[in-house]
């Protein structure tokens, strides 16, 4: 196995976190406002 | 837009986000071959090279959005307008931080160096600085408004800002490598490369636009159920 793997998959796996939890965030607040306009 | 329509776009965009992320992984990690030079580390480009095109898709597009929120918005658009220009400054910290951050990476694979003060690495740390600024702003004012109008204007001036970055590596001598996706046949990148790396760069498209919508929808649902008074423009 190339000695790279470590660095690589670091990157790979930081930029699936960003972009993961920033893709989260939104869906929960959409789900928070969703809840908010039932409750009305 | 209706908030329905956007709901049913946003899960179209989000199953062609991960579908094109799947491909897109598969591609870069497993079948696109290893640079003669580089050998696996090639593999990090596919991460980082899309992320530094958004950082730069992002500033040029939030700054068109503040121009339309200080010139030509309806009131009727201006939620929908704020929250896609809020989404856009969010998202362009981010990919401007991963684009730092993998760059690191790679740099410690290939340099031997987890930083250095190059021109290109420089100019993509003050962009990192300046959506800084444009978060701070969103956030520092008691009018939400007032706030959007501020960071909309620095997302104008700090499009002088871009060029700085794309042309740093030729008005400076760079550690960095020069384009080598825009460039002369001669020293542009294989096709095997450029492939897996288009994929990527239209899974980052496709993850901004979802995340666009995803906003753009909530704040309509919010404008329904508080529907706050229309401030007045200064």
């Amino acid at each position: 196995m190339s000695p790279f793997w470590s660095y690589i998959l670091a990157a790979w796996t930081l930029s699936a976190i960003v972009l993961g939890v920033q893709l989260w965030r939104a869906l929960a607040q959409r789900r928070k406002a969703d809840r908010a306009e039932q409750k009305q | 837009m209706s908030p329905q329509r956007l709901r049913r776009a946003s899960a179209q965009l989000l199953a062609a986000t991960a579908i094109a992320a799947a491909l897109g992984a598969l591609w870069s990690l497993q079948f696109s071959p290893p640079d003669w030079r580089q050998g696996d580390a090639v593999r990090i480009m596919y991460v980082h090279v899309p992320g530094a095109w958004m950082s730069l898709i992002c500033w040029t597009l939030m700054a068109a959005l503040g121009a339309k929120l200080l010139w030509r918005c309806p009131p009727s658009h201006r939620a929908a307008t704020a929250a896609a220009f809020t989404t856009t400054a969010a998202a362009g910290f981010w990919f401007t931080a991963l684009t730092l951050a993998t760059g690191s990476i790679w740099g410690r694979a290939i340099w031997g160096l987890w930083w250095a003060w190059d021109a290109r690495l420089t100019a993509e740390l003050i962009l990192l600085f300046l959506y800084g600024a444009i978060l701070a702003l969103l956030s520092s004012f008691a009018s939400e408004w007032r706030g959007v109008r501020a960071a909309a204007i620095l997302a104008l001036f700090g499009l002088l800002h871009l060029p700085v970055i794309k042309f740093s590596v030729e008005w400076w001598i760079s550690l960095h490598q020069g384009s080598s996706v825009f460039a002369p046949a001669d020293s542009r990148l294989p096709p095997d490369f450029l492939a897996p790396l288009a994929v990527m760069t239209l899974v980052y498209l496709l993850f901004l636009a979802t995340l666009i919508t995803l906003r753009v929808e909530t704040a309509l649902i919010k404008e329904t159920t508080t529907t706050p008074p229309p401030e007045q423009d200064e």
